[in-house]
């Protein structure tokens, strides 16, 4: 029977499609008559609850506007995209590239604003803040970045303990090694250390630079000046940091979560930690009842040498972006939010210090009191770099201080290796189409490879294209439903047009951006291959997370794909206990890759965490038998970072096995209750073992399925994202980053967008033409029952 | 080649279904036995447990000299052609064939030679290099019977091996397994539902159901002296027609009472009768029994059945009359063709008296003419 569709209706159709794309925006027009405010926030330690209040007052003073506060610890990530595609929202705090959007005009100017009234009227509003608060974000005498919480880097201690034991707050360096000396003689470990997130490292090592270089040297750093790492005294600054690490972090503290590592503080299995003002309102709830916090400021070399009234601030700050819609009503509810009044509310209920002046001293607790009165008496405040060529630095810092706090490094080494890297960069910056070839074999076969593969594919397609004519069985060229072009356009143009607008589009214009240089701000300028040459020539990341692809993509199945069709076979076999495997291990289907990362991740814990505590358990157990060897070498898994960068693929292997087994044993097993049973009777009374039953039966005729699921891996391993970017707390080191990481770093971090799209180009090249060449060589005769 | 003996064999499921109830059988070397029955009457069971893919509940298979209740499957040295024919569909037909000879380490050589030979016999000889989904129906039936042959075992198992094939090619292939059987001669267990099948092929019967053996016999042993109601009904198509009635004794003789005609029983059921006369009693009469003329074997005044005649089926030589009077719905008769019968019209059919059976009503329904 032919379809008829008529011209009318296939019209009114097209008419519906329509309006259902346009609707949403018609929605947004109707909606923008009034005034809003868009406010992305970071919803961190300090919760969100404080600004939504705020917000609500705000509204009631200001009737007519509107504010959209909304936050999401990842809220980075869109704002980013935003930004990208060029619709800002009014105010954000995120954690962006602020010097880049400084540099490009994209952040307004408040000092015009600062120089008016504050929100009380009492004042100028820049007089209202504390001195040195609004420094980190001035630029040419032009301040961009309005703080209300004062994020202050200090050292926290646990005040009850320190009494009872009559240890006491220290100023240098040298009495703080003999402090942590005597805390550990007592038993206890000195030091908590948010040790996946070893950003916290940063604080420790920028203190101690600070402090014996000097302001001027530390903020050469921003510049990347000849001599800025490779000096005396940031070898000796690593120095410090690494023999604080090795010595007196907690076991398993590289393998920590920063809450994990501050329940440990709170716990008081150790006796300080190094955080931000935060630390009391992001752990609220789990704060054991009587705890007392006390905080002291970083060490410094010698009482003569440095400031010690010096505070390490760091950005907690709020930016209006020109290009908004709105930006000067931006700027009122800033003036609104830094107002006394919202100021003393934000300091009650999170209990952290503000830079507003004349707040602080009424409305914080006893815990915070110590906090506050360091702000108090600070001279100067020093913080992160401004420039840009220091986020560009942060990939090989991650490495350097991964490698130093876990001693795979000297401090002399790790100077050496930063300075290098800092020559390598200003010559990249100064001759951006410069390639060093350092690479010749790895591209040579690769791009082999890849070539191979495209002929083979097309080599097998044609003689597979020429058999099927030889054997009469082209494909009748006309369909016999009778489709008319205007069916086919009804039936398939919907479909294409998504299609189009989501995938094709946007693919071709990675395609187009691969060739050109871009920050995704200013503008963009034809680069022709040269991303692709860095990558394949010259990048030892590009390599490396290559690797790292390909370990997850064949080690991986290895353990995977017997394990689940081991399941398979159990459950369709039948053996008793099979289907409580079926459900475990269909589970984590049903949870997702996050919900899954974040559930191992506590079973990794190193300290209590249930993988290493079954481990010591089964040691004791071992020993107990006689085994005193292996039992031995099992209790070594106490404190053992599972999650720590250099063992986190090896982790990956059980993870994945659960994650994965799953999907992979229902599809094995759906192909395996396809055949027939009376096969497996056949070669059971033809004289076939259980082994060679599976072996020339089952394995043969699940095959289809097998090369599905190979692909699947394949396709899974090269597109690995997720996992590695949780479990490195998106701060990966060179040796842990896959080529997904280092996309979305490079797009969204460096924000060199033509190189991240080249990657993405690479990266759609090697999963398409793997993928196709394995089902071509997998490929096997259907058979049919 | 051996003998195949089940002593007191039981089956019972989980959930207390007994689909084999205490069977004994003895099934002679190079004999061809055929069970058969409805659907779920325990003979696929029983062909099942010989094979090794059943456990036994209770009592004791023996294949030759052996009691193989423990021997796995591939010990018992049997092989077995699958209803669906289980081909391994990724395997060509040579190497379905020498599968099981490969399994065994028999040497190359070997393995081809007893395939091409087997090949030959089945006419197979041409496809030994196609897989199995480019066979039509018939030719998998071969390759599934060349697979159990070319092993050479002690006997062959068959579970309704015709019924995926259509009634022109399974009579053809009916014929064929029964020469194949006539040359190897192989013990062969054969299960089917069909009984003109089992007529055909076995050399003795043994019908089943509710998972018990109701008759063994040859084909016209159970064919012409059923020993119950059920095997009288299930064997013969058109079925043997039953008529309710009672004994009575009258004139010398007993006679079978069914309301309208009273029809003289044979002398050789007289000793049966004596206690039965007054009781219900069910006549068993087989449509070719009857004829629409008194002559022959149907002549006499008192073997009269009067009847209307419903539908007339003619079949060539012979039509099959479907009647009907006030006491029996539907009567069967198979009766030589004659025109000028007309639906609606009254008849009378003599009936063949030694050919009659009676029947105890109810179950087992025992006939009464074989005690």
């Amino acid at each position: 029977m032919a379809i008829r569709i008529t011209r009318k209706s296939l019209i009114a159709s097209l008419v519906a499609w329509m309006v259902l794309l346009i609707f949403p925006q018609a929605e947004a027009l109707a909606s923008e008559e009034s005034v809003q405010i868009e406010i992305p926030l970071f919803e961190g330690g300090q919760g969100l609850s404080f600004f939504l209040h705020c917000a609500r007052e705000y509204e009631k003073e200001r009737p007519g506007i509107r504010v959209n506060l909304y936050g999401d610890p990842r809220i980075v990530e869109k704002v980013k995209v935003r930004v990208l595609e060029g619709s800002f929202p009014e105010i954000t705090n995120a954690e962006l590239s602020h010097w880049a959007l400084i540099g490009e005009g994209k952040y307004l100017p408040l000092d015009e604003f600062l120089d008016g009234p504050n929100w009380e009227g009492d004042s100028s509003w820049r007089e209202s803040f504390m001195p040195g608060s609004l420094d980190l974000f001035t630029h040419e005498d032009k301040t961009y970045g309005i703080p209300l919480a004062y994020y202050v880097h200090t050292v926290w201690y646990n005040k009850k303990m320190f009494g009872e034991k009559g240890w006491k707050p220290v100023q240098t360096w040298e009495q703080f090694f003999e402090l942590c000396e005597k805390i550990k003689a007592s038993g206890l470990w000195p030091l908590a250390f948010q040790g996946r997130y070893h950003d916290y490292a940063q604080r420790y090592i920028e203190a101690a630079y600070y402090h014996l270089a000097g302001r001027r040297r530390y903020y050469a750093w921003g510049q990347l000046q000849p001599g800025c790492f490779d000096n005396p005294e940031f070898v000796q600054a690593m120095e410090l940091v690494q023999r604080l690490a090795l010595n007196y972090f907690q076991p398993g503290s590289m393998g920590m979560s920063h809450t994990e590592a501050q329940l440990e503080f709170f716990m008081g299995r150790t006796a300080m930690i190094v955080c931000g003002s935060w630390l009391k309102s992001e752990m609220l709830g789990k704060i054991p009842d009587g705890f007392e916090m006390g905080t002291f400021n970083f060490p410094i070399p010698s009482v003569n040498t440095a400031d010690p009234s010096a505070i390490q601030i760091q950005s907690g700050f709020y930016f209006v972006f020109k290009e908004g819609q709105h930006p000067r009503q931006a700027v009122d509810f800033l003036r609104f939010m830094t107002s006394r009044r919202m100021a003393a509310t934000f300091c009650r209920e999170r209990d952290i210090p503000v830079a507003i002046k004349g707040v602080n001293e009424e409305n914080l607790s006893s815990d915070t009191k110590e906090l506050a009165a360091i702000i108090n008496a600070s001279g100067t405040s020093y913080g992160k770099i401004p420039g840009d060529s220091y986020r560009i630095l942060e990939q090989r810092l991650t490495d350097v201080r991964f490698d130093l706090l876990t001693n795979r490094i000297t401090p002399q080494r790790a100077a050496t290796v930063l300075e290098k890297h800092a020559a390598t960069l200003r010559q990249e910056n100064l001759n951006p189409d410069d390639i060093t070839v350092r690479y010749v074999w790895k591209p040579v076969l690769f791009l082999g490879l890849l070539a191979a593969g495209i002929v083979y594919y097309l080599l097998t397609s044609l003689g597979r294209f020429l058999a099927a004519r030889g054997s009469g069985r082209v494909p009748a060229s006309k369909s016999p439903l009778e489709f008319g072009r205007a069916n086919l356009a009804l039936f398939i143009g919907p479909a294409l047009l998504l299609y189009s607008v989501f995938v094709i589009v946007p693919c071709m214009k990675s395609f187009a951006w691969s060739v050109h240089r871009w920050n995704g701000l200013g503008e963009m300028t034809y680069a022709g291959l040269v991303h692709f040459g860095r990558l394949l020539f010259e990048s030892d990341y590009f390599w490396i997370a290559l690797g790292n692809n390909l370990f997850i993509m064949s080690i991986i199945p290895l353990f995977v794909l017997p394990f689940s069709l081991f399941l398979a076979t159990c459950i369709s076999r039948g053996i008793t206990g099979s289907q409580l495997f079926r459900v475990v291990f269909f589970f984590p289907n049903v949870l997702g890759v996050v919900a899954i990362t974040l559930l191992w991740m506590h079973m990794y814990n190193p300290q209590g965490g249930v993988v290493n505590t079954a481990l010591v358990g089964l040691g004791r157990g071992v020993s107990g038998i006689g085994l005193e060897g292996l039992g031995t070498y099992l209790q070594g898994f106490a404190s053992f970072a599972w999650l720590a960068q250099d063992h986190l693929y090896w982790a990956l292997v059980p993870m994945s096995i659960w994650g994965a087994c799953g999907f992979n044993m229902i599809l094995f097993l759906a192909a395996m209750e396809s055949i027939p049973q009376s096969l497996y009777e056949a070669a059971e009374i033809d004289g076939a073992s259980t082994w060679r039953q599976f072996h020339s039966i089952t394995l043969p005729l699940i095959w289809p399925a097998l090369s599905i699921a190979v692909v699947f891996m394949i396709i899974g391993g090269m597109k690995t994202f997720e996992v590695i970017w949780l479990l490195t707390n998106q701060a990966p080191t060179t040796a842990t980053h896959v080529i997904g990481t280092l996309m979305i770093r490079s797009m969204f971090i460096d924000f060199k967008v033509g190189q991240a799209a080249a990657i993405a180009v690479l990266l759609f090249l090697m999963v398409l033409f793997g993928s196709a060449v394995t089902l071509r060589i997998m490929k096997r005769e259907t058979v049919e029952f | 080649m051996a003998e195949v003996v089940l002593d007191k064999v039981t089956k019972v499921y989980p959930g207390e279904i007994t689909a084999v109830r205490t069977m004994d059988l003895q099934i002679r070397d190079a004999e061809f036995i055929v069970l058969v029955g409805p659907s779920g009457c325990g003979k696929t069971t029983v062909l099942r447990m010989v094979a090794g893919l059943e456990e036994i509940t209770d009592g004791t298979v023996r294949i030759g000299d052996r009691v193989v209740n423990d021997v796995p499957p591939k010990n018992r040295d049997i092989a077995m052609v699958f209803q669906n024919y289980a081909l391994y569909p990724h395997m060509t037909v040579y190497k379905n064939m020498s599968f099981a000879l490969k399994l065994r380490r028999l040497p190359k050589t070997e393995i081809e030679q007893r395939v091409r030979d087997v090949a030959e016999i089945l006419g197979i000889g041409e496809l030994l290099e196609r897989k199995p989904k480019a066979l039509s129906g018939g030719q998998r039936q071969r390759v599934a019977v060349g697979r159990a042959i070319v092993r050479q075992p002690k006997a062959f198992l068959f579970d309704e091996p015709l019924s995926n094939l259509d009634a022109k090619l399974r009579v053809e292939m009916r014929a064929e397994l029964k020469s194949l059987h006539n040359r190897l001669k192989t013990t062969t267990i054969y299960v089917t539902h069909d009984q003109e099948e089992a007529m055909t092929l076995g050399e003795r019967i043994v019908v089943m159901k509710d998972g018990q053996v109701q008759q063994v016999g040859t084909p016209l042993e159970v064919y012409g002296r059923p020993a119950n109601l059920f095997v009288a009904g299930f064997v013969g198509s058109p079925p043997m027609n039953m008529l309710s009635g009672k004994v009575i004794r009258w004139d010398q003789g007993f006679y079978f009472d069914e309301g309208l005609a009273k029809i003289l029983l044979p002398e050789r059921l007289n000793d049966a009768l004596r206690d039965h006369v007054g009781k219900d009693v069910i006549m068993g009469i087989r449509p070719e029994a009857m004829n629409l003329h008194a002559q022959g074997r149907f002549a006499g005044q008192k073997n009269i059945l009067p009847l209307t005649v419903k539908v007339i089926e003619p079949l060539g030589e012979k039509m099959d009359l479907y009647c009907s009077s006030e006491n029996h719905p539907q009567i069967i008769a198979r009766v030589d063709a004659e025109a000028g019968l007309e639906p609606g019209q009254s008849i009378e059919l003599h009936l063949d008296l030694s050919r009659v059976h009676i029947f105890e009503p109810g179950e087992p329904g025992r006939n009464l003419g074989l005690t």
